[in-house]
């Protein structure tokens, strides 16, 4: 072996390094632009199936609280567009056009976390077989600028034409090729990787104080045929979601905002007339998950 | 000739390596009955999974990588051995839903085991295990250990590990009428077959992610349930997920709802679940009532009905509306979605 073979040979496993080192996610970021502290991670557009991308904005949202940022509970986000008239149906949500600066307002967010092209793909032929989740992801502040992006494809490749010497993995791996299970392991995978590229936020979290319920007032109004309409009002923050319980009779009942005064919200119900309850208690919660309440006897 | 003989030697050597490090084990005994009582409708109760693997080489560090998968299926409170068998209890139940048994609800299971003091531990003797079968009004209950639980990382090589212990107990016997034992050994890298420079270095790291041994452990359940079944799992969940046949609009409106209005649905399903509908994003998980039940030899089937009385604040235009149904209420429980063709509109202040 002469000196340039050396080298040639030093060159390849100098290159083989870093494809194994590089190997992975691209993502674009954008250092000049400062870190947001809180993050509101929007549905995800595409034509992969609607839990699918429900899933995996869950698991984005979970991942990247991990990462440092403070992120609203997607239901709530979910609840505020739609009162905004941003979201109508979660399902078919398009976040091309939308208002993103307002929607960052209304959520009380720095940022907030679009995706875009969600898609699921995959064939078995046996021989060769493919199971991808792939989208685009992009973290965009308030004011326009975007902080992070990134577009990236998970895939399971196999068949027996690939796997050489691993039967057994590739009988298993047929067993759950497209099965719900794999899927929901590919959209783990893929958020693994995307978030890891997110740059992680140092800043300590600020403490919030639960929300406090107050003032719970029930009425009760003639209803319908053998009914009486029950109406419950209470205060608490603004932009919580309430929710009130008949005690034993219902739970859940959610509340609004007046139109007035947003930290005073009302729900109402129909009973059956002469029904005995217990207590009526209402229960807040607030975007990051945090719950009040309060009750009254009837 | 000595090149002949160091050929054959390396090929002994790489089938050895081979079968050392991808390999399944498995074993299972059943009794004659159980394929009888199969056909008829088996109802099984399955306890969370007890963590016997070695602490030696045992995996403290692996639930990391896939803790965001935890994190939907729950039990984060639970310590790591604990939250490890909660999670193959639940893919267990997942794939017995795809078996010819009828698996109980596990939160109803669990649920009643704690309200008669019957909580589920490390060891318990047969005879108690069918009485907690009873309880619960299982025919039989499944037992699990998990027996590996285990990776390594050799450079060249990786190698994960998952081994499970099945035992099903009847109910009315305490016969144990089945038990399976399932190892699986997985290595990536220098047994992976002819690799190139760059896989030769990233596989055996490839085969150490958190998503791996998921994966190896999802699918070693899978055969440990399958084995139970006595052949191949259904593609679809069983009869025993709860299910809506209907859901509607309980009375016909014409134009928006106006404050004050109500909206009222109506589902038709499986009794006793906890159903609740959806206004898109705008108002969820409004609670229905079970209003009325109809037993026939097709199965039992309930009717729910809910409203929502719209308030002042609600303005919104097409409005999918969709039900769900699951079984308690419990935030763990998996709720399916069923969808009415139609949208509803709010139109907010009174004429």
């Amino acid at each position: 072996m002469n000196g340039r073979d050396t080298l040639r040979a030093a060159g390849m496993l100098a290159m083989a390094t870093l494809l194994a080192a590089c190997g992975g996610v691209s993502a674009r970021v954008q250092r000049d632009v400062p870190q947001p502290e809180r993050v509101a991670v929007l549905p995800l557009a595409g034509p992969a199936p609607a839990c699918l991308r429900e899933a995996t904005r869950q698991l984005i949202h979970s991942r990247i609280r991990t990462r440092g940022y403070e992120a609203p509970e997607t239901a709530w986000i979910d609840r505020v567009l739609s009162e905004r008239g941003w979201l109508q149906d979660p399902a078919t949500f398009r976040p091309e056009g939308m208002p993103l600066a307002e929607m960052a307002k209304a959520l009380d967010v720095d940022a907030v976390v679009v995706g875009s092209s969600f898609d699921e793909s995959r064939f078995n032929v046996l021989v060769l077989r493919r199971h991808a989740v792939s989208g685009d992801l992009a973290l965009r502040l308030a004011d326009g600028r975007e902080m992070w992006s990134t577009s990236h494809s998970t895939g399971a490749l196999g068949g027996f034409l690939l796997t050489s010497g691993q039967v057994f993995t590739e009988l298993r791996a047929q067993g759950e090729h497209g099965s719900p299970m794999a899927s929901l392991a590919l959209v783990d995978e893929f958020t693994a990787d995307v978030l890891e590229t997110l740059p992680r936020r140092e800043s300590p979290r600020v403490d919030r104080a639960q929300p406090v319920v107050r003032g719970v007032v029930a009425r009760r109004l003639p209803g319908r045929d053998g009914e009486q309409r029950i109406v419950v009002e209470a205060e608490a923050s603004a932009g919580a979601s309430l929710r009130f319980q008949l005690d034993p009779y219902v739970a859940g009942v959610p509340m609004v905002a007046s139109n007035g005064d947003p930290q005073r919200y009302i729900g109402a119900l129909d009973v059956p007339k002469g029904l005995q309850l217990k207590r009526i208690a209402v229960q807040a919660r607030d975007a990051y998950g945090r719950e009040g309440a309060a009750e009254v006897r009837p | 000739m000595i090149a002949f003989h160091v050929r054959r030697l390396a090929l002994a050597l790489l089938g050895l390596l081979l079968g050392a490090c991808t390999s399944v084990d498995a074993r299972h005994h059943a009794a004659p009955e159980l394929a009888r009582l199969r056909s008829v409708g088996y109802r099984i109760a399955v306890l969370p999974f007890v963590v016997n693997a070695p602490e030696d080489g045992f995996l403290s560090d692996s639930l990391t990588p896939v803790g965001e998968l935890l994190a939907l299926e729950a039990h984060r409170e639970l310590p790591l051995r604990e939250r490890l068998g909660m999670l193959v209890h639940d893919d267990a139940v997942a794939w017995l839903q795809h078996s010819e048994f009828e698996v109980l609800e596990p939160w109803h299971v669990l649920t009643l085991l704690h309200h008669t003091g019957n909580q589920p531990k490390a060891s318990v003797p047969r005879a108690q295990l069918a009485a907690m079968a009873r309880t619960v009004g299982a025919d039989g209950i499944l037992v699990g250990e998990i027996r590996r639980w285990n990776r390594g990382y050799y450079l060249l090589q990786s190698v994960v590990e998952v081994g499970i212990h099945l035992e099903l107990v009847d109910a009315d016997t305490g016969k144990v009428l089945f038990t399976g034992d399932r190892l699986e050994t997985v290595g990536s890298g220098l047994t992976g077959g002819p690799t190139g420079y760059v896989s030769a270095a990233t596989e055996p790291i490839t085969g150490l992610r958190g998503s791996t041994l998921r994966s190896l452990t999802r699918s070693v359940t899978r055969h440990a349930i399958a084995d139970l079944n006595g052949g191949e799992l259904g593609a679809e969940a069983g009869t025993t997920s709860p299910r809506l046949a209907l859901v509607a609009l309980a009375k016909e409106h014409d134009g928006p709802f106006r404050v004050g209005e109500r909206i009222d649905v109506i589902a038709v399903g499986t009794p006793d679940c906890d159903v609740r509908f959806d206004l898109g994003a705008l108002r969820t998980a409004v609670p229905m009532r079970q209003t009325a039940r109809e037993d026939d030899p097709r199965g039992a089937r309930a009717t729910y009905l809910g409203h929502y009385i719209v308030q002042a604040n609600d303005r919104a235009e097409d409005l999918p509306l969709s039900c769900t149904i699951q079984r308690g209420a419990a935030r763990r429980m998996v709720a399916a979605r069923y969808r009415y063709e139609g949208t509803v509109s709010l139109g907010a202040r009174a004429e």
